[in-house]
């Protein structure tokens, strides 16, 4: 395969990749996981309050 | 069901699964390869990826944001969300489209899907054909065994008429069985429960078929190997990027594989929380998608047909279609090593897992009509529409031509008519910065203003186009002769649109009466 072909797969694999790795790193770092967690996190503010 | 008992989903986690599912399908494995390698190789890259953000994220945003507001209000259909946006008497009968075309793909995706059942127990139990190593170099005598096997499992003796085997039929009333099963049990204890087992599996086996892909060599030149099979998929051949068609062929693949213009996103996304994040699920389950499509749908069929039967003879093979590809070809190759009859499960036990997660959701609209306007239960509302498909499957079973012409009505030019009529209704009567708003509401992320712009005014350029060529096709489509059975065919999709339409004008009339 040309370097050309190696750049696009490459290009392309790593993009797709990045994008997925980046998206779970999102949504774990916003620590909503569940929807019960957050009805409870809900509730809890709600008493607190 | 009123408006406070909606269902919801139960996890974020399951509910980005379930949308994965319904994304990855069949399509991810076979569709995608044979399409890039017919249409430049690595070049249909650009268009693929241009497409993918000009029109492919900022769908799947729209979608999700137009389910999740209907869903608040108590309906997940199309001719209802098309109802709440634009207050026209005509909007409800344009969202028909939206409710026809899942239904009319779920006739057909279900019998297919079943196909894959079947051979991955063939597979399982040793029952697939045996090749003979002598014909190796002659690549059709070699796939003749298989290619017969499949004319005798579909019952194609060459008429009008199919005369499928009876472990065909069984499997497909199993298989839709399983599926309405499933749908009875409900978003949260069937299709998130399902998506959870088998979208990991799906992952799982995918990655294990890559392997096996990758140290793969052919027989009798061993120096044939993986870097030959991506070669030929990814070699971009530069001189077509000025092609027209190969930019249609992305486009139209970029719907196909993240199941835009179906209903079935904005249908599973109406059970969303009114203040969950739909911008970053949405982003991470077209994300998983072009995972399983581009790194692992590319790196098993076609790369294998190269390295067993050569470039010339892997062009021939993707010329031919998706399904020669999936159940002749690779099976084929598989039987030549070792531990054949593992790997060839796998295979066709990775298209049912891509099967049934899309045919749910492909479902799911009806199943929503059904329980939002009609007020049937989950059970009831199965049964409803498990009678009209297992009914309405018998044209593509015994009717030879007839799962084409569906798939062009329903698969090619409904999907495309159905986003424009959406992005149009939607960007520009609702409002586009209402849809902005909406789409922001409890998200993770904060999109980039320009998208904003692009949903407004490219994606509905990118539409018309796209469902200008399409009507090019369909133009052309009319100049050839035409058998009876693809008559009896769209004699039943005009009648099953026109049933649609008065479904939907007795659930209009009789909230009028209600007042």
């Amino acid at each position: 395969m040309s370097v050309m072909g190696w750049v696009f797969m490459l290009t392309v694999w790593s993009f797709v990749a990045i994008l997925l790795i980046v998206c779970i790193g999102l949504i774990l770092k916003s620590k909503r996981l569940g929807y019960e967690e957050i009805e409870e996190e809900k509730e809890t503010h709600q008493e607190r309050d | 069901m009123s408006k406070n008992l909606r269902e919801h989903w139960a996890t974020r986690a399951g509910l980005i699964l379930a949308m994965a599912g319904n994304a990855v399908g069949l399509g991810n494995f076979l569709r995608f390869p044979v399409e890039a390698a017919k249409n430049g190789g690595g070049v249909f890259m650009i268009p693929y990826f241009v497409s993918l953000l000009l029109m492919g994220i900022p769908l799947m945003w729209l979608e999700w944001t137009i389910g999740r507001y209907a869903g608040s209000k108590g309906h997940g259909s199309p001719p209802a969300f098309f109802d709440l946006a634009w207050k026209n008497k005509i909007a409800k009968y344009l969202g028909v489209v939206g409710l026809f075309t899942p239904t009319v793909i779920a006739i057909y995706y279900i019998y297919i899907e079943s196909w894959t059942l079947a051979y991955g127990l063939f597979a399982v139990l040793g029952k697939l054909p045996k090749v003979s190593a002598e014909n190796i170099q002659n690549m059709n005598s070699y796939l003749e065994p298989f290619q017969q096997f499949n004319k005798e499992f579909l019952g194609d003796a060459g008429g009008t008429l199919l005369y499928p085997s009876t472990i065909a039929y069984i499997a497909f009333l199993i298989t839709i069985m399983v599926n309405l099963y499933v749908l009875s049990k409900g978003i949260s204890a069937g299709i998130e429960r399902t998506a959870r087992i088998v979208m990991p599996l799906l992952f799982v086996f995918a990655v294990v078929l890559v392997i096996r892909v990758f140290t793969l060599k052919n027989p009798i030149h061993p120096e044939v190997n993986i870097v030959n099979g991506l070669k030929f998929l990814w070699e971009p051949d530069l001189s077509r990027i000025k092609d027209p068609s190969i930019w249609l062929a992305a486009a139209g693949q970029i719907f196909f594989t993240l199941s835009l213009g179906t209903g079935a996103i904005h249908a599973y996304a109406s059970y969303v929380k009114k203040k969950e994040d739909i911008a970053l699920s949405s982003l991470t389950t077209a994300a998983s998608n072009e995972f399983a499509e581009v790194v692992l749908g590319g790196s098993i069929a076609i790369p294998a047909a190269v390295i067993f039967f050569g470039a010339a003879n892997a062009t021939l093979i993707a010329q031919s279609g998706a399904f020669r590809l999936g159940f002749v070809t690779l099976p084929a190759v598989f039987q030549y090593f070792p531990m054949s009859n593992l790997f060839a499960g796998l295979w066709f036990f990775l298209l049912f897992f891509a099967g049934i997660t899309s045919s749910l959701a492909l479902c799911q609209p009806a199943m929503t009509f059904l329980e939002d306007e009609f007020k049937l239960t989950r059970k009831e509302s199965a049964v409803v529409l498990g009678t009209f498909l297992f009914f309405a499957s018998h044209l593509v079973i015994f009717f030879k031509g007839s799962l084409e012409e569906m798939d062009f009505w329903a698969g090619t030019f409904g999907l495309v008519l159905f986003a424009t009529m959406e992005s149009v209704i939607y960007m520009w009567i609702f409002g586009g910065e209402k849809v902005w708003k909406e789409l922001h509401e409890g998200a993770d992320i904060k999109i980039p203003q320009i998208f904003y712009y692009v949903l407004k005014y490219v994606t509905p350029c990118f539409l018309l186009i796209i469902l200008g060529a399409w009507f090019w096709n369909y133009i052309s489509r009319f100049k050839g002769g035409t058998d009876w059975n693809v008559f009896l065919t769209r004699g039943f999709l005009l009648y099953l649109f026109v049933f649609i339409c008065l479904l939907v004008w007795l659930v209009w009339k009789r909230r009028r009466g209600e007042g």
